[in-house]
């Protein structure tokens, strides 16, 4: 089982989450190539190491967030605060 | 030409459609009730400030005043529960601009389970931890129980017995009802 530290609800079971994919910014719609846009949409770093993600908390609090998730060994860190939605290293 | 039927409430849970023993309304360690009923308002605010001094309640807790209950769902977000007509009329008598206010009371179950065994039952249907460190009176969560996403208010009778107050979307309430009966069976559930 794999427990998803939520910042508003706590460490939830993750069937009780939906995982929503590794989280990198989104180039602007109205100025970014297609090829850019493709990269955005498919292209995925998938690194065996400590990446940014999100979630979605469709069980409990219905909140979006970001947070810091280890591939290899699915070790959590570095949760948004409760009520914000961007973990990670600042 | 116009419909002059007055509306009657059902509730999705048919009587008599669950595999409950007979012993309806009889005093037992655990019970099921349907409380579908209950007047349910919703208020969004994106202040969460703003609703917990107008509902003296915020996120993850629940606060009763005779018969209404309001409760902190989600940031930002209470639900109230009561008579129906009176807690329209709260609604609307707190109601501020910004606030999206919705009465739910058609569109959720409510259903209550009482009694010691009440969090064993849903310790069987549900991930959470449901001991009194984690989920005391007044507590409010959101989860999956029997795979259905509920909320759920610890809201404890007045002599102190446990009582949870489960509110799921109203197309799911006769198969929450039957789940929890299901679960219940190994403590001698009763339903009423």
């Amino acid at each position: 089982m794999l427990l998803v530290p939520c910042p508003n609800c706590g460490p939830r079971n993750s069937s009780d989450l939906r995982y929503v994919g590794e989280s990198h910014k989104r180039p602007d719609p109205a100025t970014t190539t297609p090829e850019e846009w493709r990269t955005y949409l498919y292209m995925h770093k998938n690194p065996a190491d400590w990446m940014m993600e999100t979630w979605y908390c469709s069980s409990g609090c219905r909140r979006f967030f970001t947070i810091e998730r280890h591939t290899a060994t699915s070790e959590f860190r570095n949760p948004p605060l409760p009520g914000g939605k961007r973990g990670g290293r600042a | 030409m116009a419909n002059t039927q007055t509306p009657v409430f059902r509730s999705p849970v048919a009587a008599g459609s669950s595999t409950a023993p007979a012993t309806m309304g009889a005093t037992s360690a655990l019970s099921l009730a349907d409380e579908t009923g209950v007047g349910i308002v919703s208020v969004r605010n994106r202040d969460e400030g703003s609703l917990i001094e107008r509902f003296a309640t915020r996120f993850g807790r629940a606060t009763r005043s005779g018969n209404t209950l309001m409760a902190g769902q989600r940031p930002g977000e209470c639900i109230i529960m009561g008579d129906r007509s009176g807690v329209v009329g709260l609604a609307a008598s707190k109601q501020l601009a910004g606030d999206a206010v919705v009465e739910l009371t058609h569109g959720r179950v409510v259903l209550r389970v009482t009694g010691a065994q009440a969090s064993s039952t849903l310790e069987k249907v549900c991930s959470l931890d449901w001991s009194d460190a984690m989920m005391p009176n007044g507590a409010v969560t959101s989860g999956s129980v029997a795979k259905v996403t509920c909320d759920v208010i610890r809201d404890d009778a007045a002599n102190g017995t446990r009582s949870y107050l489960l509110t799921a979307d109203r197309s799911f309430g006769q198969y929450l009802f039957d789940a929890l009966v299901d679960a219940g069976d190994e403590f001698g559930i009763v339903v009423g």
